[in-house]
């Protein structure tokens, strides 16, 4: 099998590797993927990471773009005996403030208008048009900005000043471009506290809400700020799926197989060579979803890639921070004592624990650029269990406690985080945790283990330096910028060689976006026939 | 003055939109086939509720070279764009009460396929919508939006 001859090899079977392979197979090409590690899926990682029974989601947690991404049905992935099965939580995150208040936002929006209006009715009212204009362009806004190869995005300034979309619209406008999330919930909302929670979502989205330019994405970020899903058994369900279907679409997936060189002949990439020797050809297309510096700097020859290249790959960037996690398994979910304010807070999936105020996240990423982890750690926490029947023996509870925290920490690298401190930085979070709640002691917990941001960039070697957006999340290096002028497109200076991982538009995250986007340039150049797209 | 949707409707909008310089200038060079989707929705006179219309728009370099009503929905092969839409929204349109960036803004409209390709053709779109609202081509037998 190995000196077969392939239609196209994909490199790594992350969702977006594996994604692009099945389009490819269910078109009736030959596909061959190759995955380094033992198992596929990349960022959708669960595992019995404490005690054996918990299942605990390492890289992604969040699923927000299902009902939204045509991936999903267009793969037949959510549902039926093979697919997965995707819980709703009603009430989909909160926040809880130290003087014993808490928010909620739920899936009825009227009960998100309840909670917000025991802050500000007038924010809450703001906040309810802003949910109800960008819920009627979400559609299109989805489609063109993320399911499609990016656009210069004053291509889209200009249609919306033509259109004088400004006139019709009261939230969306140009000038977002210069804007900072910030700006735009100071401009729009007077409460802190409904601030705090809107940057929140927009934080564990990994939108850093002092960046000038991201309140373009903003807007449309809220429309669907209730459209978290849990996958059920673990957001390693997906990448199940996603497997199934490419063996039902006789794709082959050949684990524990590290590309070690893209073969390049006569400008064309043809083929790959593992670690271990073995080659492989394939005849139309090499697909890359691992991240540029792999692919330019070490899987390329250098001799193929022009120098401008390199340049822009080499001044590449990611993100300032990333996560530090506490991976806990309990012996009963936590409750907390703000539920005396409102009871729907015991119900809700992502909390946000210490963040009330803009400052807050000011001073984290003011932090993070230093490379200090927050001394007073805030916290995201998500207990599953609540939600998911199969994630933890019956009665007990699988609960995760996520920090934005530095790779390299206070300049003295990301070694400290295989130190003694990752265990000190956890008993902080774990006594933030329980600072909140009613009655949850140590007793509670069966056992809880760390995974820093050094564990994130071993496991996971496409996050560089932690970084789970894979490459940082700023207007240089979004959309028609990312991960470079030249290479925004998914294809490359050597003839036959795709981009197809997060290092392209849109970014990292569950959104299937990049492997998505680079197939539908690979039918254009080979003039498939796009059967996934129904007009 | 042609009545909405009559043959002679179709004719008279197809020969508006050739003798646009202005339209074949923005519309960008090939074939673009577009649908339109009208669905009776209990308001508009029109189209009874229940049923839809559709419609077939073809540009070729430039041109309309086709603009026609079909029996059945239009199959999405070899489509680039469906637009969908109650026909009392697409009345308002056709008679210029109603704004048609705003119904798409809000989601009473929606269109399915590339966006991308119509921001890059920004002008294109707003002169299609201005052939569209001619209401000086058009008659109103059953009564003009709000149909009192």
């Amino acid at each position: 099998m190995e000196n077969d001859l392939y239609d196209a090899i994909v490199i790594g079977a992350g969702h977006n590797g594996m994604a692009l392979a099945t389009y490819l197979g269910k078109s009736g090409w030959r596909v061959l993927v190759l995955e380094r590690r033992l198992e596929e899926g990349g960022g959708l990682s669960t595992e019995h990471y404490t005690t054996p029974g918990f299942l605990h989601n390492l890289h992604s947690n969040y699923h927000t773009f299902v009902g939204l991404c045509p991936v999903y049905e267009d793969l037949d992935l959510v549902g039926g005996p093979d697919g997965v099965t995707y819980v709703h939580p009603p009430v989909q995150m909160g926040s809880i403030f130290q003087d014993g208040t808490a928010l909620t936002i739920h899936t009825d929006m009227a009960k998100t208008h309840a909670s917000m209006s025991r802050f500000s009715a007038k924010d809450a009212d703001t906040f309810q048009r802003l949910y109800k204009e960008v819920k009627g362009f979400q559609d299109l806004m989805i489609n063109t900005l993320m399911y499609a190869p990016p656009i210069d995005v004053n291509d889209i300034t200009r249609a919306l000043s033509t259109w004088k979309v400004e006139e019709k619209t009261e939230f969306f406008r140009a000038k977002l471009r210069s804007m900072s999330i910030n700006d735009f919930l100071n401009k729009h909302f007077e409460n802190e506290k409904v601030k705090a929670m809107l940057a929140f979502h927009a934080a564990v989205c990994g939108y850093y809400t002092d960046r000038a330019g991201l309140a373009i994405s903003f807007p449309f970020m809220l429309g669907k700020i209730d459209n978290w899903k849990i996958a059920c058994g673990g957001s390693h369900r997906l990448a199940h799926a996603l497997w199934r279907q490419m063996r039902r679409n006789d794709v082959t997936l050949l684990p524990a197989s590290p590309v070690k060189q893209i073969l390049v002949e006569d400008g064309r990439a043809v083929g790959v060579r593992t670690d271990d020797g073995r080659e492989f050809r394939a005849d139309k297309l090499v697909a890359s979803s691992v991240d540029v510096n792999q692919t330019f700097q070490k899987m390329l020859p250098p001799e193929t890639v022009p120098e401008e290249i390199l340049r822009e790959v080499e001044a590449y960037e990611y993100q300032e921070g990333s996560l530090f996690s506490v991976h806990m398994a309990l012996h009963k979910i936590p409750t907390y004592r703000a539920a005396d304010f409102d009871p729907d807070i015991n119900r809700a999936w992502v909390l946000n624990l210490g963040y009330e105020t803009l400052e807050d996240f000011n001073r984290d990423w003011r932090d993070l650029r230093e490379g200090a982890p927050p001394e007073q750690p805030r916290l995201n926490v998500a207990i599953n269990s609540m939600f998911d029947p199969y994630d933890a023996p019956e009665g007990k509870a699988t609960g995760l406690i996520r920090v934005f925290a530095p790779y390299s920490v206070n300049g003295k690298g990301a070694g400290v985080w295989a130190t003694s401190f990752k265990d000190v930085y956890m008993r902080r979070c774990i006594e933030k945790l329980q600072a909140y709640c009613d009655d949850f002691s140590d007793a509670d917990i069966l056992e809880a283990k760390p995974y820093t941001p050094l564990d994130i960039s071993e496991k996971m070697v496409n996050m560089v330096q932690g970084d789970w957006m894979v490459g940082k999340i700023a207007d240089t290096n979004l959309m028609a910028n990312r991960p470079a002028g030249s290479l925004s497109q998914y294809r490359t200076p050597v003839k036959g060689l795709y981009l197809c991982g997060s290092t392209t538009h849109p970014h990292g995250f569950i959104t299937f976006g990049p492997g998505y986007n680079a197939l539908q340039v690979i039918a254009d150049d080979f003039g498939l026939d796009k059967w996934w797209v129904e007009i | 003055m042609p009545a909405i949707y009559s043959q002679e409707w179709y004719e008279a909008m197809f020969n508006l939109a050739n003798s646009r310089d202005d339209i074949s200038e923005k519309v960008p060079q090939g074939e673009w086939n577009i649908a339109v989707e009208v669905i009776g929705d209990g308001k508009s006179p029109y189209v009874p509720e229940g049923t839809t219309k559709h419609f077939f728009i073809r540009f070729r370099d430039g041109k309309v070279a086709e603009y026609r009503e079909s029996p059945e929905k239009i199959s999405g092969k070899g489509l680039h764009y469906r637009i969908t839409g109650m026909a009392s929204i697409f009345d308002g349109i056709a008679a210029g009460t109603v704004d048609p960036v705003e119904v798409g803004l809000n989601g009473s409209i929606t269109i399915r396929g590339d966006m991308r390709l119509l921001m890059q053709h920004a002008d294109m779109v707003n002169v299609i919508f201005d052939v569209y609202t001619q209401s000086d081509v058009t008659e109103w037998p059953l009564g003009k939006p709000p149909y009192e």
